[in-house]
This record gives C-alpha cells, sequence and structure tokens, in this order.
C-alpha cells in the first residue's frame, strides 16, 4: 500500500484512539466521566449560539469522531448520529476522494421540531436542538422532515429498554440525535466529545454569535458554508470546503 | 341443504377472520414486546407499509362520510338509502386504521403528550386530533341516524362533512409540508388525498353493499339498485379524472427530471404502478363501468360493478403504497439510497386491520340494521300513524 501523508495521518490517528478508547479515557479532561445529571447545571447561556465549523481539508475519515460519539452518548448499536461520508469530487483522472463528516445542523430553524406533534424536539436558547426521550412518541416525522438524515431511530424493545447516560436517557422506540454534547456545555465545558478525539484537529466548536471565538474566525478565513442551504433551515455547522 | 350450505360457508368466512386477526394479535404483540426491529423500515425509510395502509383506509373512512353527508347536505333523497351503511362502514375502516397506526409508533403508550404537551405546528398533531374529533362526531352521527334523530342527523351531517374534508386534506399535509421530499411536497398534496378519498369511498360504497346483498343472499331494492347504478357512474367520472391527473403528472414528472420519480415509474415500483395501480386499479375498472352503465340491472353487471369496485380499492392502496415508500428512497449527499423490505409482522396488522374492519362491519349488519335508513323509518312511522 501506497503510504500518502494523507494514509498516514489517517491511520496513526485511528491507532492513537483505539488505545485510548481501550483505556475508556477521552482527551476531554474532567467533564468525560460526569454522570447524568450529577455535575452543577450551568444556566443555559442564551447569549451564546452554538455551532460547529468542520475543515474537510483536514478530514481524514478514521471515524474517530463517530466512535467518540458513541463513546461519550453510550449510544445502542447501530445507532451513529455522528458519520463520516466518503464523497467524490471532479471527474475521471481529476476524480478526487475526500470525507464529509455529517451530524445534526443544530437549525436556527429547526424543521424537525415545527412537526413534532409532542413537542419532544425543541431548540434551546444557545441554539442546540434537543430530543426528549421521555416525551417522544416515535412518530419518526422528525427524520422525515429533517433535509439531512441525521437522526436514528433506536429500535430496543420500547418498554423494557432504558439507559441513562451523561446527556440524558436512551429508550427504545424513541428518535436519537446529536446533543453538541449538552452535558458538556451545561458543565461549563464548552466543547464536544467529536472535536475532542479529532486527531485533525479538523472540527471546531463555539459560539457563532462571539466574533472573537476560534470558529468565528475560522468560517470568515476558510469562507465557510452551510450545507443543503436552499432548504432554509439555516443549518449552524459550517464547512470548510476542499481545495483542487 | 341451502341453510345448511349458508351456515357452513358463514363458519368457513369468520374462521378465515379469526385467523387474521390472530395473526394480527401476535404480529402486534411482537411490535410492542420486540420494538420496531420486527419491521423493514430503517432509518434511511422510517415509515412502513402501515402509514401507507393507514392513509388507504382512513381515506377511504373519509371518503365514505364525505360522499353520504355530502348527498345529506344537498338533500339528494336517493342516495340516503346509503347513508347508514357507508357510516358504519367508516366506522368500522376508521377504529382498526387507528389501532393500526398506533402500532407504528415507538412508545404508543405515550401519546397522552398530544394532550399534555400540543404542537399546534405539526400537521401530525392536527391530523391525530381532527381524526379523533372526527370520529366522535361519526359516532354520534350513526347514534342519530340509527335513533331517527332527523334534526340532529340534519346538523351534525354539515360539522362531519367539515371535518372529513379537514382529515382528509390535514392527512395530505402531513406529507405535503416535507419540503425535503419532491414526490410528497406540495400544495396540491392534501388535495390529492380528498380526491382520492372520494374515489376510494364512493369504491367502498358500491362494493360493500352489493357483496353484502349477495352473501346474505337478499334482493336489494329497486331504489337501492338504481342509487348504487348512479354511484357507478360518478366513480366513472371520478375514475376518467384519475386517469388524466396521473397522464398530466407523468407528462410534468418527465420534464422535471425528479430522480425520485424513476422510482415510481421504473425501479423499483414500476410494475406496481403501471400494472396494479394504472392497469388494475384504473383503466381496467374505468373500462368495465363505462361498458355497464347504460344497461339494465342485473345480477352479472352488479357482479362486474362490484369487481371493478374491488379493483379502484386495490389500485388506491397501491397508489398510497407507492407514494408512502418511493417518497422516502431519495438521499441527500452521497449517502446510498434508501431500501426497504416490508415484513411478515407488518402484513399480519395491515390484513388483520382489515379483517377487523369486515368483522365490525358483519357485527354492525346483523346488530344494527343498516339498510334502513332514518328516511325510511320515517316513512314507516307515517303509515303505521294513519293506519291506526
Amino acid at each position: 500500500m501506497k503510504l500518502t501523508r494523507r494514509n498516514f495521518l489517517k491511520y496513526s490517528g485511528l491507532a492513537g484512539i483505539l488505545i485510548l478508547a481501550d483505556k475508556g479515557a477521552g482527551l476531554a479532561g474532567p467533564s468525560d466521566n460526569q454522570g447524568a445529571g450529577e455535575t452543577v447545571k450551568q444556566p443555559v447561556n442564551a447569549n451564546a449560539r452554538y455551532g460547529m465549523f468542520i475543515d474537510l481539508e483536514k478530514c481524514i475519515g478514521c471515524n474517530a469522531c463517530t466512535m467518540a460519539c458513541i463513546k461519550e452518548n453510550q449510544l445502542p448499536e447501530g445507532i451513529t448520529p455522528n458519520r463520516v461520508l466518503k464523497m467524490k469530487i471532479g471527474q475521471g483522472e481529476d476524480a478526487r476522494e475526500y470525507y464529509q463528516p455529517l451530524l445534526c445542523m443544530h437549525c436556527e430553524k429547526p424543521v424537525c421540531a415545527d412537526v413534532c406533534p409532542v413537542k419532544a424536539t425543541y431548540k434551546r436558547e444557545d441554539g442546540i436542538v434537543m430530543q426528549d426521550n421521555t416525551k417522544c412518541i416515535g412518530c419518526k416525522y422528525c427524520m422525515q422532515a429533517c433535509p439531512y438524515r441525521v437522526r436514528m431511530f433506536n429500535k430496543k424493545p420500547p418498554f423494557t429498554y432504558k439507559k441513562k447516560h451523561p446527556g440524558g436517557v436512551h429508550v427504545g422506540g424513541t428518535v436519537i440525535k446529536c446533543t453538541f454534547c449538552r452535558h458538556r456545555i451545561d458543565a461549563g465545558n464548552i466543547s464536544t466529545a467529536c472535536c475532542d478525539w479529532c486527531p485533525t484537529g479538523a472540527r471546531v466548536f463555539g459560539d457563532l454569535n462571539d466574533p472573537n471565538s476560534r470558529i468565528s474566525k475560522l468560517i470568515i478565513e476558510r469562507n465557510g458554508v452551510q450545507l443543503l442551504k436552499e432548504k432554509l433551515t439555516e443549518p449552524q455547522v459550517y464547512y470548510g470546503l476542499i481545495g483542487r | 341443504m341451502t341453510g345448511a350450505n349458508d351456515r357452513s360457508k358463514s363458519l368457513f368466512g369468520l374462521a378465515i377472520l379469526l385467523v387474521f386477526l390472530g395473526i394480527a394479535a401476535y404480529s402486534g404483540g411482537r411490535a410492542i414486546i420486540e420494538g420496531q426491529a420486527v419491521y423493514g423500515s430503517s432509518n434511511l425509510v422510517g415509515w412502513n407499509i402501515l402509514i401507507a395502509a393507514y392513509a388507504f383506509m382512513a381515506l377511504t373512512a373519509s371518503g365514505l362520510c364525505l360522499t353520504a353527508n355530502f348527498f345529506e347536505v344537498l338533500q339528494i333523497h336517493r342516495f340516503q338509502l346509503l347513508q347508514k351503511r357507508a357510516h358504519f362502514m367508516a366506522i368500522s375502516l376508521l377504529v382498526p386504521a387507528l389501532g393500526m397506526l398506533s402500532l407504528e409508533l415507538g412508545r404508543l403508550d405515550r401519546v397522552i403528550y398530544f394532550v399534555l404537551s400540543p404542537n399546534f405546528k405539526s400537521p401530525m398533531w392536527w391530523m391525530g386530533s381532527v381524526y379523533a374529533v372526527y370520529l366522535g362526531l361519526l359516532l354520534f352521527e350513526f347514534w342519530a341516524i340509527h335513533n331517527n334523530h332527523k334534526k340532529i342527523m340534519r346538523a351534525t351531517s354539515i360539522i362531519t362533512l367539515i371535518f372529513a374534508v379537514a382529515a382528509t386534506s390535514i392527512l395530505g399535509s402531513i406529507f405535503g409540508v416535507i419540503l425535503d421530499k419532491p414526490l410528497w411536497f406540495g400544495s396540491g398534496t392534501p388535495v390529492f388525498f380528498v380526491f382520492s378519498a372520494v374515489v376510494s369511498g364512493l369504491a367502498a360504497m358500491i362494493a360493500g353493499t352489493i357483496l353484502t346483498y349477495r352473501l346474505s343472499n337478499e334482493t336489494m331494492s329497486q331504489e337501492l339498485g338504481q342509487a348504487l347504478k348512479e354511484l357507478s357512474v360518478i366513480l366513472t367520472v371520478f375514475l376518467g379524472i384519475a386517469l388524466v391527473f396521473t397522464v398530466w403528472r407523468l407528462i410534468t414528472v418527465s420534464y422535471a427530471r425528479v430522480p425520485d420519480v424513476s422510482y415510481v415509474v421504473g425501479s423499483p415500483y414500476g410494475l406496481q404502478f403501471w400494472f396494479l395501480y394504472l392497469t388494475i386499479g384504473l383503466i381496467i375498472p374505468f373500462i368495465a363501468l363505462l361498458k355497464t352503465a347504460n344497461k339494465e340491472r342485473t345480477a352479472k353487471k352488479e357482479n362486474i360493478v362490484a369487481g371493478a369496485s374491488l379493483m379502484v380499492l386495490i389500485g388506491m392502496y397501491v397508489d398510497k403504497h407507492i407514494f408512502v415508500i418511493s417518497g422516502q428512497f431519495s438521499q441527500p449527499f452521497d449517502i446510498p439510497l434508501g431500501t426497504y423490505t416490508s415484513t411478515f409482522t407488518e402484513w399480519g396488522l395491515f390484513f388483520g386491520a382489515v379483517a377487523a374492519a369486515i368483522t365490525i362491519y358483519l357485527f354492525g349488519q346483523r346488530k344494527l340494521k343498516l339498510d334502513v335508513t332514518a328516511k325510511n323509518q320515517l316513512n314507516k312511522i307515517d303509515t303505521h300513524v294513519i293506519s291506526h
């Protein structure tokens, strides 16, 4: 196999992640071991507008973010609200493969919240789109409405499967989505597990309302774009596109 | 000898219904205990045939009530002969349909949140609420017809008619508001659902009435036969409109080149669309009804009309099936196309719901005198008073 810079970064990064995962220690620092609702929660910062920047030039498709999300949120098997797609740009000999991480866009106008008949999906004041699994009836309407296909259905038995995790509770027969690791934010740690685990620093999380935040600067520097902007949901995840 | 034959036929029919109800009970039990792992739906194709079956049954129920009440509101008396039967048929269809839909919910025990935490922006909340009220109105109106409360019946028929149109169009809006799905999105979807409801309702009313008389070996009155004949003419006209709609839909989408359309007219649903929906569901019944339109009423003609109506019902279900499932195949970015394979559990629940609808209807036929309308009762009362 040809050892390119990209491959070297990808495999060395993945090896590092596997070692860390085996030890059960995250890179996130003290907030990584928080129990469900055990930490002192800080009030939701209504002045903040949380979002994410993903640099596609830096993403090597190692799926560390996927693994981090599964571990952090103790997701049931087969559920990956944070995943990486293998994409292709150009045609013929000029074609180039790249990786596009995909997660909830925490839209400013979340159509999933609009269609939920029981308000199980709602938007917090800090912009995070939440899913209340103690209320969700499992109608899957939000999954149909989401243009990004980032909502997953938990097919576990509805009345016997209930699993507490740092971010809340997983219940069989309900929908699971990315929460931007809101339990970390509520505990004062403004970062997500996927950002912390990314070996190349392709993901940056932060406050979009703060013009001096790293994310705000990166969006300007890298001409950050929003996916499927034409769907008018105003996604809060920005992508730095790959060059030719 | 004939009596014994009829009895054995009835028992055989009852046994078949019980088998389907048993399968549905087993399937429902599995869905509740094991969760939606027993369904073929996935994260990409989240809604399965139970949604299509619900849409079909709920639309047919609305269509039955809508047509019957339309005639009542306009005081077209010859169709009032069908009013009581149409209302009970609608109830018979709607109750199992709602039961089947509840089994498609991941947590049906949380339906209480429709009341405790309503989202007025959600078409699904409106659909659930309006259908619940509509069912209540249907039951109330049936009670009024059964007990011959003519004034209540007339007043309720207007309200129920409004709710029938509202419920049907709101059901369409559940799909119509999804901007991301080209096959579903648009203001035309609720209108298409109302039209589809009328076609299904007319077909169910005709087939149900003829088959009831056939199976019970009773002779249909001249007035009822005439009313059915006129209804079948109305159905023919509606099938003609449906054909025109379909042709225009095909022409417009051929210009739009939306990939989703290829799933309907090509693979994987091409065969179902061209053969089951267009040929069996529309063209053959249209020709059959057109050919029998001017002929005298005979048993053979009634069989053809009933057969054509049943074919229309098959076509209407296939239409909803294709609409619901193929609308979900397309995916953004480079995500592979969604796939879906229905399961035995899903079909068990669907056929069980149909069996439950037939069982409820047969109970009504035996115990609630569905062929007696308020007008008949009034005439009888009048005659009784005069003779004394």
